[in-house]
């Protein structure tokens, strides 16, 4: 099973070792499941954690 | 088109993608003006993805996509996918490093008469840049 998802939130608690911003962040990601006998057995996620964390302000656009 | 019908088309455009003398061919994947959303963020239409890819290529010019997993239902298809790749050329203003980079990616992808016409993909381009040096 897979979905695609933009998921929004605000960062009010520490996340990666960032101590919580007060950001507003919005971003994309991919969930691929698999399952057995109706359980997840297994996940892979692919998640747009370098748009995360430019809105955060942890990293810098790039070149 | 079938759901099966679609998923061989997406491995035949993966096969095109990972064969730098089938490249070209790989474009085939897409209807003329297939919209790509985010991971890029690209103006619709064919131009624009191919101008992407061949940016991409020139960066990456032995880049292999394994595919991990692929499903298909209805008029859609999706699959995760590794990529391995050497970087060889400027990439979003990085000169060539020639480090090797391995990243995750994810795709969904809306056929209709077995050509994508809407694309949502995700890459782990976090990664990329940390192993380009990118980033200390």
């Amino acid at each position: 099973m897979v979905d695609y998802f933009t998921l929004e939130g605000t960062h009010l608690g520490e996340f990666m070792g960032i101590p919580a911003t007060g950001k507003r962040i919005k971003y994309d990601g991919m969930h691929i499941f698999s399952f057995e006998e109706g359980k997840i057995i297994g996940h892979r996620n692919v998640l747009d954690l370098l748009s995360m964390m430019m809105q955060l302000g942890v990293v810098p656009m790039p070149g | 088109m079938t759901s099966q019908a679609n998923k061989s088309v997406l491995l035949r455009a993966i096969e095109q993608f990972n064969n730098p003398s089938a490249r070209e061919d790989y474009f085939e994947l897409y209807a003329p003006q297939a919209v790509l959303h985010r991971s890029p963020e690209l103006p619709a239409g064919l131009e624009s993805i191919k101008q992407f890819y061949r940016a991409y290529w020139a960066a990456f010019p032995d880049v292999k996509l394994t595919i991990i997993a692929i499903l298909a239902e209805a008029d859609l298809v999706a699959c995760s996918f590794e990529a391995q790749a050497t970087h060889q050329g400027t990439f979003l203003g990085i000169p060539a490093t020639g480090r090797s980079i391995t990243y995750a990616g994810a795709t969904v992808l809306r056929f209709e008469n077995s050509r994508c016409v809407e694309r949502w993909s995700q890459i782990d381009m976090l990664a990329v840049l940390r192993q380009l040096g990118a980033y200390q």
